[in-house]
């Protein structure tokens, strides 16, 4: 399974490279779509991300959780290629979510979208095995740079204005 | 005609999500955004919104604030608060503001389309813990609310208050005045009665105030566990 999902990244990368996303070759979307779990525990912050992300023909969100023990149970049932993580969050936070999920799914990409905007916040989410974190003040500008970068398993980190890539 | 609906929240990200859940609903529009208080107020005062919807948390002029000025400047104007807190005072504070809406941030997706409803049919809407918690309020302390009951902040004028909060997330005195169009010599006055007023000998008292009082909002990390701590099953 996983050597499957590692074969459809690559192949959708080819699609992406010089095309914008647009491959005369490409598979239909529900083959080659990059797969989304958001975990969040606001619902109208779920349904804001849905609205960006779904705009984007290549990726798909297949699943929402509402904290982070559901985020683990929906990424072993949904197989997610891409976990849009909050930090905050009852029950379990983002950082023990995170942890646990780079140990049972080392395939899985983790992008934090939260409120805080703080280096030693965004350091502690990256070393907890977070490949990107961006600010949700700022999640409207930065959202889909880093979902592209995060699904190429490249860093993507934005401050208070700042992204780095 | 369409229900014609500003949204103002400083996250666009919220208010993208607001927007997508309102606007499937037949016969309203979102009809503009604002990401602070005071922009909230110019686009409410030239839009003419049926229906107003004010995140409470926002930089600049919070969402009471701004709910207070909207309905000084038009009591016409019908406005639903959004907060992520239900204290009893953020409630109450609410009320004495003039919102006619009160919805947690958490049940949006759930309360606040039945919000506007109620609005749209002239009627008051609160999600259900808050009318728990008022009629709580009345039926063990025996109190009556009323408009009329001095709000929390009883000795601060509405200018104060937004200088206060100003103040309190960082801003100098020559940064609140060019906010707000003042001299600077007139914000250091304001903040010499504030600081008089409540008895105050630091900026950090004014902090405290603030936070203690819903002028600002603050975000409270998780504390940081180790790795192989335990977990929430």
């Amino acid at each position: 399974m996983q050597v499957a999902a590692i074969g459809h990244r690559t192949e959708f990368n080819l699609g992406f490279d010089g095309l914008s996303g647009h491959s005369s070759t490409a598979a239909p979307r529900s083959d080659m779509a990059t797969r989304i779990l958001l975990v969040d525990d606001h619902p109208i912050v779920r349904q804001g991300l849905k609205t960006i992300l779904e705009g984007h023909s290549n990726w798909e969100v297949v699943g929402e959780a509402s904290d982070g023990a559901e985020a683990i149970e929906k990424a072993g049932k949904l197989n997610p290629d891409i976990m849009v993580l909050d930090v905050t969050m009852p029950t379990m936070n983002g950082l023990e979510a995170c942890r646990a999920l780079r140990r049972q799914f080392p395939q899985l990409e983790i992008l934090f979208v939260t409120q805080h905007d703080s280096p030693q916040m965004m350091r502690e989410a990256l070393d907890a095995g977070g490949r990107g974190y961006v600010v949700k003040s700022n999640a409207a500008r930065d959202l889909l740079e880093a979902v592209e970068a995060v699904s190429q398993h490249r860093v993507f980190t934005a401050l208070n204005g700042k992204s780095f890539a | 005609m369409k229900l014609r609906i500003l949204l103002a929240d400083d996250h666009e990200i919220v208010r993208r999500g607001l927007r997508s859940l309102l606007e499937k609903h037949e016969g309203w529009e979102v009809c503009g955004e604002a990401s602070d208080g005071r922009e909230a107020i110019e686009k409410a005062l030239q839009l003419r919104p049926d229906v107003v919807i004010v995140d409470i948390g926002m930089p600049s002029l919070n969402g009471l604030e701004t709910t207070r000025q909207l309905l000084q400047h038009d009591p016409q104007f019908k406005v639903i608060v959004l907060t992520i807190t239900d204290s009893d005072q953020v409630i109450r504070e609410a009320l004495d503001a003039g919102a006619r809406g009160f919805v947690l941030k958490s049940d949006a997706a759930r309360d606040l389309v039945s919000a506007v409803e109620a609005l749209q049919s002239k009627r008051m809407f609160f999600t259900p813990r808050v009318n728990d918690l008022v009629l709580a309020g009345f039926l063990e302390k025996g109190q009556t609310y009323s408009r009329n009951e001095a709000p929390k902040l009883p000795t601060l004028t509405a200018r104060e208050r937004e200088i206060t909060q100003l103040l309190a997330e960082g801003n100098s005195s020559k940064e609140v005045a060019s906010l707000l169009n003042l001299s600077t010599k007139t914000v250091e006055t304001h903040r010499s009665n504030i600081m008089r007023k409540l008895s105050f000998h630091s900026i950090r008292d004014l902090v405290v105030y603030a936070i203690k009082n819903n002028l600002i909002q603050i975000d409270i990390p998780p504390t940081p566990k180790a790795p192989n701590g335990p977990t929430a099953a």
